[in-house]
């Protein structure tokens, strides 16, 4: 397999747009990606596009919109993680020479589809038996509060540094800095989630020029490299199963640290998944940034900070940031690409020079997750 | 010649209370007492299980041939309340069911077919039934009704063995209405005239030809004994009926109540009458041969918790669930996993895994031929109370239970006001409704606490 390259991205504002039409606000993440990338619309080979509820052929809509028409579009849905299965095909059309310029969507109208909480499914088992996303995290968060002594400040803590830093980011939904005490005082969603400890639902698109080594030497831009792609579907949950570990995380990490040769010692900005607090404070364990049953620790000392070890969820993460489901994967490429160019502002991480992006999504009876997938890219 | 005598009863209570004089005095009446209503998730169908659960723990299903439900109305219009409930036992599809539905004396109705099909195959069979009564705010319904369920087993080598019996219509036109029941007779209310020559006339041949000593009257109502009595002249008969004072009436489900009360207090060789009044009346002979071989069960007899709020008991009773997108095809297509609590055992892991797959999902694809029952008690591994999820109590407790013998399952927790839930904490599986959309009525499993 040959090196693929991200030579552009492209991001709308993270929030509610009852006004636009799914078309253009994916338009709008496009347009910005091809110009950062400098290619021509017309090279562009193959178009993938990951959405969940956005209905048939988004992608040709919203490259219609834009005049583009022909080639290969392909509309992908992995839940959560459809926008980094997007990326991921994009990457694979490169690296295995299908084609030089590919273009990745994500994209996601929610606000006149779902308020609140995605409503359970009928014909899962466990759906059926009324199990929604929060509580999920919350029974992690009840293990790890057991098993080693987390308390709620812990969890609240890492929505604390997430709004924290989306005040930073102008593309952020939330941007408003909380304090520890307004975020555990927030209406109780599913003990001991808070409502300032979950994501907010929310429409947005983001968008990735994916090229070749030859396109990428001939547009002169800073090549930020894929080093690594990993996505696979949730681990069973078997009777011994701990469930603290999210073993898609664990095996995607792992997979992807090898492919990219390096360890997460080496990593200097992470985008992870942390749709509710609790996950984020496991992901750390997860991804093997500190040892089980450490995470407390790790936000306590603020080593997940912009200025701390490793700077994790630096745009705000899914809790500010705001979290439309297919466009979730590719927006966190958007901020790992900028922060690996050195674009971040006042949030920018300093001398950052390896990222991981980190998506999970879906809920199956049985198994931990429905799908996990690991980027890791390198300046 | 075979010999059908009752072998088992089981009676299932709510865990809830209420004061009949709190109902009441909303509606400027009085009343004493206090009556039994059943959970959200309740209704005639998962109290029918809860009580044939326990009156099969421990000796278990596979002599059951047979399944009756037997009660004045089933939670179901076009599918059969007795199907559900052998799916939840675990029986096989050959098992008979059947659905009886109509006035109070249902439950001996019940009785009486058990004992035909038992003398015709040999075969074991469950007798079981519900009862609900809320009636519209401050009606009698709503004070003086009752919710429990019930269950009997009939078979060969019983204590109790089933004789004769005779049924009578009523002398005269019985009032009847669309969707009323005549029958209900509140503590304190007149008793329909129409049924006292009735049934009184039907008992005194029963009693007559069994020499019986004691008689069980399917009513809660406390008149309508007293006022047989008389009607039976100076024979020295003890008369058992179903005391509707801490529950409240409970229909056609007073016979099995009143019917544990005298089998517990009965010597061998003595006769017992079984009569339950509705639309007329029906009345079975038995005779005790080994009273101590009737296996009783009484669950939540005791404690009960008792509420002090009537609009809040409205709310809990009345409560009518989301409507739901589902499809009935896909919830029957689920139904063996779902009610039958069928796990998947590996046979290279050992590990047993809810819900089953053909391949076993731990040590990779290593087929499974093995489904094994689940254990229907385990502990709470983790849990979570839910702020958002509609419910009349305004939340909803969530577990993920680890199953005695292995499985975990992720449940509602259900019958608890309280949060007593903690990791660790004893728990039972019950069935209970889950939720209702296109038409149907959708049970499954949830957890309760086990005091």
């Amino acid at each position: 397999m040959s090196c693929a390259f991200v030579a552009g991205v492209g991001m709308t504002r993270f929030g509610r747009f009852p006004e636009r039409f799914i078309k253009d606000i994916g338009a709008e993440a496009v347009l910005e990606a091809i110009r950062d990338a400098g290619v021509n619309p017309a090279e562009i080979e193959v178009a993938y596009c990951g959405h969940t509820r956005g209905g048939s052929t988004v992608c040709q809509r919203i490259l219609n919109e834009i005049g583009i028409s022909g080639i290969e579009m392909v509309n992908m849905e992995d839940a959560c993680a459809s926008g980094s299965a997007a990326f991921r095909y994009a990457y694979l059309a490169v690296a295995n020479g299908m084609a030089d310029v590919v273009l990745a969507i994500g994209v996601e109208k929610l606000s006149d589809k779902i308020k609140g909480v995605i409503p359970p499914r009928k014909d899962d088992l466990e759906g059926l038996f009324g199990r929604i996303m929060p509580s999920v995290f919350a029974m992690i968060a009840k293990r790890h509060m057991y098993q080693y002594g987390t308390k709620v400040e812990h969890f609240a803590l890492v929505s604390y540094k997430n709004h924290l830093n989306a005040v930073k980011n102008p593309r952020a939904m939330y941007r408003k800095e909380l304090s520890v005490e307004e975020i555990l005082n927030s209406p109780v969603i599913c003990e001991p989630i808070t409502l300032y400890q979950c994501t907010a639902n929310a429409d947005g698109a983001a968008a990735a020029v994916v090229v070749s080594e030859r396109k990428i030497k001939q547009l002169g831009k800073l090549p930020v490299r894929i080093a690594a792609s990993v996505l696979c579907a949730g681990g069973a949950r078997v009777e011994d199963w701990d469930y603290t570990v999210s073993l898609s995380t664990v095996n995607a990490s792992r997979r992807a640290y090898e492919e990219a040769g390096i360890g997460p010692e080496d990593l200097d900005v992470i985008e992870l998944h942390d749709c509710f607090s609790v996950a984020e404070l496991v992901h750390y364990e997860n991804l093997g940034l500190c040892p089980k049953g450490e995470g407390a620790r790790f936000i306590e000392e603020k080593r997940s900070y912009i200025n701390g070890d490793v700077a994790v969820n630096p745009s705000g993460g899914l809790l500010s940031k705001g979290h439309p489901l297919g466009a979730t994967g590719l927006g966190q490429v958007y901020e790992v690409v900028q922060q690996l160019r050195g674009n971040c502002g006042e949030r920018q991480v300093e001398n950052a020079r390896v990222g991981l992006t980190h998506t999970m999504g879906g809920g199956v009876s049985g198994l931990e997750s429905g799908a996990c997938a690991v980027h890791i890219l390198v300046r | 010649m075979r010999v059908p005598a009752l072998k088992g009863i089981c009676l299932y209570l709510p865990a809830f209370r209420i004061e009949k004089g709190l109902i009441a005095s909303q509606y400027m009446q009085r009343a004493r007492g206090t009556r039994t209503f059943r959970w959200f998730d309740e209704d005639e169908c998962t109290m029918a299980i809860e009580a044939s659960m326990g009156v099969v723990e421990g000796t278990g299903v596979d002599t059951i041939g047979c399944v009756i439900y037997a009660a004045e109305k089933g939670p179901y219009r076009r599918k059969s309340t007795a199907s559900v409930i052998a799916d939840v036992l675990g029986l096989s599809t050959d098992t008979l069911t059947v659905d009886i539905t109509g006035s109070e004396r249902v439950s001996a109705e019940g009785l009486l077919v058990a004992k035909r099909i038992c003398e015709a195959t040999g075969q074991e069979v469950l007798v079981t039934g519900g009862f609900c009564e809320h009636g519209e705010p401050g009606s009698d319904e709503d004070i003086h009704g009752g919710d429990a369920g019930w269950a009997m087993v009939v078979g060969e080598g019983g204590g109790i063995v089933l004789e004769e019996f005779w049924v009578a219509r009523a002398n005269v036109f019985v009032k009847w209405e669309r969707g009323e029941d005549t029958y209900f007779l509140p503590d304190g209310f007149t008793v329909p005239f129409e049924l006292l020559p009735t049934a009184a006339a039907i008992l005194n041949r029963a009693i007559e030809k069994s020499g019986a000593s004691k008689v069980v009257i399917g009513t809660s109502s406390n008149r309508l004994p007293s006022q047989l009595k008389r009607k039976l002249g100076d024979r020295n008969i003890t008369l058992f009926h179903h005391d509707s004072t801490t529950t409240g009436v409970l229909g056609s489900a007073s016979l099995p109540f009143a019917m544990a009360d005298a089998v517990e207090k009965c010597e061998p060789g003595e006769s017992i009458v079984m009569l339950a009044p509705g639309d007329g009346a029906l009345a079975i002979t038995a005779k005790s041969s080994d009273p101590d071989n009737v296996k009783i069960v009484r669950i939540n007899a005791e404690n009960p918790v008792v509420f002090d709020l009537y609009g809040l008991y409205r709310k809990i009773v009345t409560y009518s669930f989301e409507e739901a997108d589902t499809s009935p095809i896909a919830y029957w297509r689920d139904a063996q996993r779902i009610f039958q609590l069928r796990g998947g055992k590996c046979g290279n892991c050992g590990k047993v895994f809810y819900p089953y797959s053909d391949l076993c999902p731990s040590c990779g694809f290593t087929p499974v031929r093995e489904t094994v029952p689940l254990s229907r008690e385990g502990r709470v591994f983790t849990y979570t109370t839910d702020h958002i999820t509609p419910s009349p109590i305004g939340k909803v407790t969530h577990a993920v239970v680890e199953l005695e013998g292995g499985g975990r399952i992720f449940v509602q927790m259900t019958d608890s006001l309280e949060e007593m839930v903690e990791i660790g904490a004893p728990v039972k599986l019950v069935i209970r409704r889950i939720h209702s959309g296109g038409g149907i009525e959708n049970y499954g499993w949830k957890a309760r606490m086990v005091k």
